[in-house]
């Protein structure tokens, strides 16, 4: 039950994203763009690092972690290149927030990158750009161009005496390549292959330097901690749960979009608020996939939770990419859960056997039982196989494919054991709506 | 030197150590299918999971630091249920080749799928399938449908021949083992990736369908193929009908003071040699114009009253021994002392040299025992100045009596027919019937081959290691150093040598480079002769 | 392997911009994709040899990711995405629709050569689904009258 209208959020990270020309250097720099630029070069970088760890950002890829604290993971002595990554392979279905920022306002992204690589003292950072977002890519490799020509990108930026070049590497199609030492692998030439860890990246990353692996949207907020104090950002949401937060919403909603609010808007607030209420009036909501394909499936009763990290990992799911998928009455959560398998088995890299196979299995599963072949074992056989994969792989993938699972057979069952006991791939609303 | 607890006993680590490297130290077994101590880590095959208490998920211990009050169980419930979830993994698309598969019996898959496998499939429909019988290198078929993807093979070609032929496309369950277009796995290691391989997804053709493996009967021994002296088992089939069975094939035996983990494809397959010509069987003499045969008494008498009477006629200097530089350390050093009693010091030993180092295993010098000749008989002899000095003897006519073991083929270069007519007396010794020398010697005694010779061989890097006799002598081919004491107990020798152990006591007596080396002191793994160079292994 | 002279010289400045050579593998791929339309099997070696990375290293780069074609596909490659989002709201509907009208199934191509359809995973463009992707151009908000309506517009 919401409690009432929740007061407009000021929009911090989409501010300019409606401007007409929001992407170029002349409206940043009217809005006081490359002011937080100014403000980091003036101080030493780990003081910047201090004033993100106050803020209290925590990771917006999906992983969550607090960013002062991996920033200060890095070698307090610089004995090798240390490298920023800005990891904009945006892939988790559900997920295009990155892909806003990116297109709509490219020197937030850039500015936000160079803060970043100062205060971890890199002289180069990387935007690895996934390779199917090629409007993005022209877009702020012209962003680029600008920044450049004006002196924010390359030697002795702002007369600082610091360096930085900023390079804008196209990903060609893999979603692992978002998984930080994937991505590595794949920028140094080969296959998006996850590393073993430790080492870790910030100690040992890119070209064995040391590296710090970084979302778009993580980024994004670091000019408005500069420039806004890490106060203002903490006062945002609840402790450790703070900041401006970009919402994906998607499926049977009215209104599906990016939605920018203060961390821990409360899921139905979204759904109901944002997103207009469900697509069809006589369709009502059945379940909500709050954080992406990684994270586990919601029912309608659920959806009174604040949508933050740990409200959501209480609940047994996670904030994940805030990638919020609306199923209504009509879908088959058979179905659903047979395009997610479908999907990880897809993008699994092959390198470790849990995954390798697993992943694959588990489609062929839930595709016997989708088409009517399945059997009352498969339940448990499903179950099994899932939590065989789930913490035996070397990188989140199988985690991501297996941990989800015991939800949908838990919270849908009758989904399910309707395709096994009537041997149809009729999906119970289908077959369910045509009596 | 962290000290940490496994499966309830603490152990004393080294910094840096994974928990498998301890594991394999103390002999605790940890199931392994792409960890190998010989290649970069790769951590994904998953088998090696343990648990390691107050870890959030189970651990590799392939890639998990040892660290100070760690605490592993590598058996116990959550163990054992993590591995038998990979195991179960590993077997869902694997076929059931095991009935027509070369590696069963020495297969990592069924070891481990008897000790942590599910013990049936859960699988319900259709494996995935792969190429099958892929000719990829001349040694070398590949079955990617048995091929477990632990990527050693891979990882052999990019760090230890740095050739790079194989790789692992595509991604998924689809991911598959393959030699990239237009490339064939043709280096000079490739039967190493049949070694290493944990499955027989990688199998060598000259082995292919020879035998299974539980009937052959491994002997440790040592690759004649150059002077490297690598380490090898050689297998014997014992299920066969033949004389002292036959050798299937040549494994490397892990030195790592030699050569690691690896040998090289020449070695592998020199076995070959022994079964592609006609081996001598008899002693003969020559009767009439004819080899006809006789005893072995009557023949090392024959040996030894020609050769002495060449020397009594001739003078000093006119006899001399040509010996090969495959000949063990024993061998050489009696050869030696008989030339010696017939007051002679021409002896030599030609060089058989191909192409260069290769900066791995494999040796331009194509012999095993040159050191061995250097250190007992001195440089001149292996150097070329004792084979011309010999030669030069020879077209002079000084030299009355020679003596030739397994090197006959010399008949075909530089010793050539025309050299050896005057010659008194000219015996050889050889394993082989097929060479032109034969038609001029006198006496004709048949030599058993290294693979049927007990004695040692001293490596390029100076370390003594043994070969060992792997399959009975054919006929009545004898070692070379049976031959030299049956020889010297009519020069009158008095001393006993019951075997080659107490030949290379008397070696190490006689010559300071040998001090202190002895079949204890050898053991398996060889010895090196004191201040010998230190050998760093293969790489 | 025939590359313009400014192709050439747009290699050597995209390879200059890496710390390392073989960096440069996926960019330099997408020059040769974007010259020749796919990645010829000549362009292995050339590209192996340019960056001095084994041909193993390319061919596995090659099948690995999925943008890389390694035959020519149609002069509309058509990128129908089929995760979730997509398939809540349609998607099975576009591409039966693009099947029928076409006459191929996912994976195929059309005889003339005009068109090639596969389906792809989340391409990052959930809020306006069903959508899929045309050679770089992202066509989102479908329906299976206005997939009729470019197919047609397209085959002409």
């Amino acid at each position: 039950m919401s409690a009432g209208t929740p007061p407009p959020f000021r929009p911090v990270l989409t501010a300019r994203c409606g401007k007409p020309d929001s992407h170029l250097l002349g409206t940043y720099l009217a809005d006081g763009g490359y002011q937080a630029l100014s403000q980091a070069l003036a101080l030493q970088p780990a003081a910047v690092v201090d004033k993100v760890k106050a803020s209290g950002l925590r990771g917006r890829g999906g992983a969550g972690f607090p960013t002062g604290l991996k920033w200060s993971f890095m070698p307090k002595e610089k004995t090798k290149p240390h490298y920023l990554i800005n990891n904009a392979d945006e892939s988790e279905p559900g997920t295009f927030k990155d892909r806003l920022l990116m297109e709509k306002d490219p020197h937030l992204v850039i500015e936000g990158t160079l803060i970043g690589a100062y205060a971890i003292r890199a002289n180069h950072a990387f935007i690895y750009i996934r390779g199917e977002y090629y409007h993005a890519y022209t877009v702020l490799l012209a962003a680029l161009e600008e920044a450049r020509a004006k002196g924010y990108v390359g030697k002795n930026i702002l007369g600082s005496g610091w360096d930085c070049e900023v390079i804008l590497h196209r990903g060609a199609g893999a979603y692992i390549c978002g998984e930080e030492t994937a991505l590595m692998t794949s920028l140094e030439g080969g296959k998006g292959f996850p590393r073993l860890k430790p080492p870790f990246p910030a100690a040992a990353g890119l070209y064995a330097c040391p590296t710090t692996i970084n979302n778009v949207e993580t980024l994004a907020n670091v000019p408005f901690i500069m420039t806004r104090g890490p106060e203002w950002f903490a006062a945002i949401g609840r402790e450790k749960n703070s900041g401006p937060k970009l919402y994906c919403l998607s499926g049977h909603v009215k209104r599906p979009g990016v939605y920018e609010t203060a961390m821990g808007i409360s899921l139905r607030d979204l759904i109901e608020i944002h997103g207009g209420g469900m697509l069809h009036p006589d369709r009502p909501l059945k379940a909500v996939i709050p954080g992406g394909a990684s994270v586990g499936v919601l029912d309608a009763s659920e959806i009174d939770v604040p949508m933050d990290f740990d409200a959501l990992r209480a609940k047994g799911s996670m904030l994940g990419s805030a990638a919020t998928m609306v199923l209504d009455s009509s879908a088959c959560m058979v179905k659903a859960l047979l395009v997610n398998c479908r999907f990880f088995a897809h993008e699994s890299c092959g390198q470790c056997t849990p995954c390798r196979v697993g992943c694959d299995w588990m489609e062929k599963i839930v595709h016997r039982i989708e088409g009517g072949e399945g059997r009352l074992e498969d339940l448990e056989l499903l179950n099994d196989v899932a939590s065989r994969i789930n913490g035996q792989t070397i990188c989140p993938l199988g985690d991501a494919a297996a941990g989800p699972v015991p939800s949908y057979l838990t919270k849908f069952r009758a989904d399910f054991v309707h395709h096994i006991d009537n041997h149809t791939a009729v999906c119970l609303p289908r077959a369910t709506a045509s009596r | 030197m962290p000290k940490l607890t496994i499966d309830g006993k603490e152990y004393e680590a080294q910094d840096g150590q994974t928990i498998i490297e301890v594991c394999d130290q103390h002999h605790l077994n940890v199931p392994r299918f792409c960890y190998h101590p010989g290649l970069t880590v790769a951590g994904n095959c998953r088998i090696c999971l343990v648990d390691v208490e107050k870890a959030p998920k189970p651990q590799i211990a392939c890639g998990t630091p040892v660290a100070e009050g760690m605490v592993v169980h590598t058996d116990n419930d959550r163990a054992r249920w993590a591995r038998q979830g990979v195991m179960e993994f590993l077997l869902l698309n694997h076929p059931l080749d095991c009935p027509i598969c070369d590696k069963a019996g020495e297969c990592m898959l069924q070891w481990f799928s008897v000790e942590h496998g599910p013990g049936r499939s859960r699988l319900v429909g259709d494996k995935e399938h792969y190429a099958k019988k892929l000719d990829i290198g001349e040694h070398i078929v590949l079955d990617q449908e048995r091929c477990i993807l632990c990527s050693r093979c891979v990882r052999f070609t990019d760090e230890i021949t740095r050739t790079h032929e194989l790789a692992i496309t595509e991604r998924g369950v689809r991911a598959e083992l393959n030699v990239v277009e237009g490339r064939r796995l043709d280096n000079t290691y490739s039967g190493c990736v049949t070694d290493i391989c944990p499955v027989g997804a990688l199998t060598l053709k000259e082995f292919r369908f020879k035998s299974r493996v539980w009937f052959l009967k491994d002997t440790a021994s040592i690759c004649p193929g150059c002077s490297r002296g690598c380490n090898v088992n050689v297998s014997v089939n014992t299920n066969m009908n033949v004389h002292g069975g036959r050798i299937e094939r040549l494994l490397p035996r892990t030195n790592t003071a030699v050569n690691d983990y690896w040998m090289c494809d020449l070695g592998r397959l020199i076995f070959r040699d022994l079964y592609d010509k006609p081996r001598l069987r008899v002693p003969q003499a020559r009767d009439g114009g004819e080899l006809k045969p006789l005893s072995w008494d009557d023949a090392a008498r024959a040996v030894w009253v020609r050769l002495r009477e060449a020397a009594d006629k001739g003078g000093p200097g006119s006899v001399a021994f040509v010996l090969s530089a495959r000949a063990t350390n024993e061998e050489i050093f009696l050869l030696r002392r008989l030339l010696g009693d017939l007051g002679s010091e021409r002896l030599a030993f030609p060089a058989h040299v191909e192409g260069v180092d290769d900066g791995l295993l494999l040796n331009a010098d194509r012999t095993p025992n040159r050191r061995g000749a250097l250190e007992i008989c001195g440089a001149a002899a292996v150097d070329g100045r004792g084979l011309e000095a010999i030669r030069q003897g020879l077209e002079e006519r000084k030299i009355r009596a020679l003596l030739v073991a397994g090197e006959s083929a010399l008949a075909d270069g530089i010793l050539a027919p025309a050299l050896l007519q005057h010659l008194d007396t000219l015996v050889v010794l050889e394993r082989s019937g097929a060479t032109t020398m034969l038609e001029r010697a006198h006496l004709v005694l048949p030599l058993a081959a290294w693979a049927e010779v007990e004695g040692t061989w001293t490596n390029c890097n100076g370390r003594v290691q043994r070969v060992r006799p792997a399959v009975r002598a054919v006929g009545e081919a004898r070692p070379l150093w049976e031959v030299a004491v049956r020889i010297g107990k009519h020069a009158g020798w008095t001393e006993r040598y019951p075997s080659p152990a107490e030949v290379l006591d008397a070696v190490a007596g006689a010559i300071p480079a040998f001090a202190g080396i002895d079949y204890a002191a050898i053991g398996l793994l060889g010895a090196d002769l004191p201040g010998a160079a230190a050998a760093a292994g293969a790489r | 392997m025939n590359f313009a002279a400014n192709v050439l010289e747009e290699i050597d400045r995209i390879v200059a911009r890496y710390p390392r050579a073989t960096s440069a593998v996926l960019p330099v791929l997408h020059v040769v994709q974007r010259e020749h339309g796919f990645v010829p099997p000549e362009a292995k070696a050339w590209v192996a040899a340019r960056l001095d990375m084994p041909p193993a290293k390319v061919e596995e780069v090659l099948s690995f990711y999925t943008m890389f074609h390694r035959a020519p596909v149609g002069r509309k490659h058509l990128q129908v995405c089929r995760s979730l989002s997509c398939n809540l709201r349609g998607e099975e509907e576009i591409t039966a629709t693009i099947c029928r009208k076409l006459g191929i199934d996912p994976g195929g191509k059309t005889a003339d050569g005009k068109f090639s359809l596969v389906q792809v995973e989340c391409l990052g463009s959930c809020g306006t689904a069903p959508m899929m992707q045309v050679n770089d151009d992202y066509h989102e908000g479908l329906t299976p009258r206005r997939v009729e309506e470019l197919l047609e517009e397209w085959s002409r």
